[in-house]
């Protein structure tokens, strides 16, 4: 009779066992076991994001809520959930003639919404005031936006089972999460009304006007003054602060050099000062200049300055002051304000050399100018 | 020399406990991930740049706090000992970060 150690039984079970999980383990991988695995730790992930995102979205909603109701608005709650969903159609493409006269309209008539819609919900707020509720109910939009569209494509991959858009959204995630921070940062620099690092432009082409100078509205929201600089007439053009607004830059300029023209003095130079982004490893607030028109539009106002520059033959100068999307959208920190220092004298320079006493000259300050007045 | 599985049982202890550790770190992170995203700003410090009009010794800038309504291009007095003074910019500085000990954030 065969005598059997104590337990062995217990140990042989145990290994049957084990190789028939391994063998059931080794059959579910080859059934895509691991792709479902990795799919439900990214959705994981990415749901944990999203809750963050969603306090984000709700958070500017309420600060935006809050600020207007601090100056006084009546019914913010219904302007604020159209405002958050308002959109733009873009022009059809396919059909590019009269695309920018086209694409204009759309703007200054979503331009005129909003500001209409502000004057009436915050009748008593001045215009300051009115101009921030309006970045801030844009802002709150776009971390809304934000939160809409991840958990749009979470939800779409989760139930078409589409694992390579839950990877390349759990891959998209940090920046994501890094565009969506920035904005809630920027709520709280545009509700302060200090100025942001767009503002750059601006700030130069105050800078060069001086305090001196007399600042004339010459179309929505832009302002223009003339100031003597070594022998030249500059005349300068900026957003109208210190409301938050980037105003029409190219169409006061079109204006400005159309009236220049009618009076004899065709501008011998146009400057066109901007924020730039930056390529990441290049320093936040150093200066570069070239040729062009050095703003940041989709393309109406752009074009403006392109078009009279080319009519007129006046050649068309760009100064920029780099920095990262951040920096851009935050307030305005201390190597960019000493950017700007740099730009004024790049400006300068560049008038120095290129024109003679007894030229006019036109600069342009592009750009946020809340913070910046005149 | 044959090793007998009692003597490796250490190292089953071993792999458990580095296991262990292993997750708390990577869950710790996540949540001070979390947390940093949460974190509210207001650290940073506002600093206003008056440029003073020019006395017999030429125009001089004082940096100072920055005050509720400032804004750039905005006269100002009190600043400059009496001379009007004008504000050329106004910036923002971010503490200084303590800087990471390693792994954890």
């Amino acid at each position: 009779m065969t005598e059997h150690a104590p337990g062995a039984g217990l140990a042989d079970w145990i290994q049957a066992i084990s190789q028939l999980l391994l063998l059931l383990i080794f059959i579910a991988l080859f059934m895509g076991l691991n792709q479902r695995i990795q799919i439900y730790m990214w959705s994981r992930d990415i749901r944990a994001k999203l809750v963050v995102l969603q306090g984000m979205a709700e958070e500017a909603r309420k600060k935006t809520l809050d600020y207007m109701v601090a100056n006084g608005a009546k019914n913010p709650e219904s302007l604020l959930s159209r405002i958050l969903d308002f959109f733009v159609i873009m022009p059809v493409d396919i059909e590019p003639v009269d695309i920018i006269k086209r694409l204009d309209h759309l703007i200054n008539v979503r331009r005129r919404r909003f500001k209409e819609e502000f004057e009436m919900a915050l009748p008593d707020a001045d215009l300051v005031a009115r101009s921030k509720a309006e970045t801030a109910a844009e802002i709150a939009g776009a971390l809304n936006l934000i939160y809409k569209i991840v958990r749009h494509l979470l939800i779409t991959g989760e139930k078409t089972r589409n694992w390579i858009l839950i990877m390349q959204l759990q891959l998209l995630m940090p920046m994501i999460m890094k565009i969506a921070d920035t904005y809630r940062k920027a709520l709280n620099d545009f509700l302060k009304g200090v100025p942001i690092g767009d503002a750059a432009g601006p700030i130069v082409a105050l800078r060069l006007a001086g305090p001196g100078a007399r600042w004339e509205r010459v179309d929505d929201e832009t302002v223009a003054a003339e100031v003597d600089f070594e022998g030249r007439r500059l005349v300068l053009v900026k957003a109208e602060g210190p409301m938050s607004t980037v105003g029409k830059p190219g169409a006061a300029t079109e204006k400005v050099v159309k009236k220049l023209i009618e009076e004899g003095r065709r501008p011998g130079l146009m400057i066109t000062v901007d924020a730039a982004l930056k390529l990441e490893g290049e320093e936040t607030g150093s200066i570069a200049e070239g040729v062009g028109a050095a703003i940041g539009d989709i393309g109406p106002e752009k074009i403006r300055f392109e078009r009279i520059a080319a009519e007129h033959g006046i050649p068309l100068r760009a100064v920029i002051v780099k920095m990262s999307m951040e920096e851009a959208i935050l307030a305005m920190n201390k190597k960019i304000f000493q950017g700007v220092e740099k730009a004024v004298e790049r400006v300068k320079d560049i008038i120095r050399k290129e024109t003679r006493p007894g030229d006019t000259v036109v600069v342009i300050g592009v750009g946020n100018t809340a913070g910046v007045g005149q | 020399m044959p090793v007998s599985p009692a003597s490796l049982e250490w190292l089953q202890g071993l792999l458990f406990i580095v296991m262990v550790v292993l997750t708390l770190i990577l869950v710790l992170r996540h949540m001070a991930e979390a947390r940093g995203m949460q974190r509210q700003v207001g650290e940073r410090k506002f600093y206003t740049v008056v440029e003073c009009s020019g006395g017999e010794e030429g125009a001089k800038r004082v940096t100072r706090e920055y005050r509720e309504g400032d804004y750039v291009g905005k006269l100002v007095e009190g600043d400059c000992g009496g001379q009007p003074g004008y504000i050329v910019g106004i910036y923002a500085e971010e503490p200084e970060k303590p800087k990471s000990k390693g792994f954890l954030p």
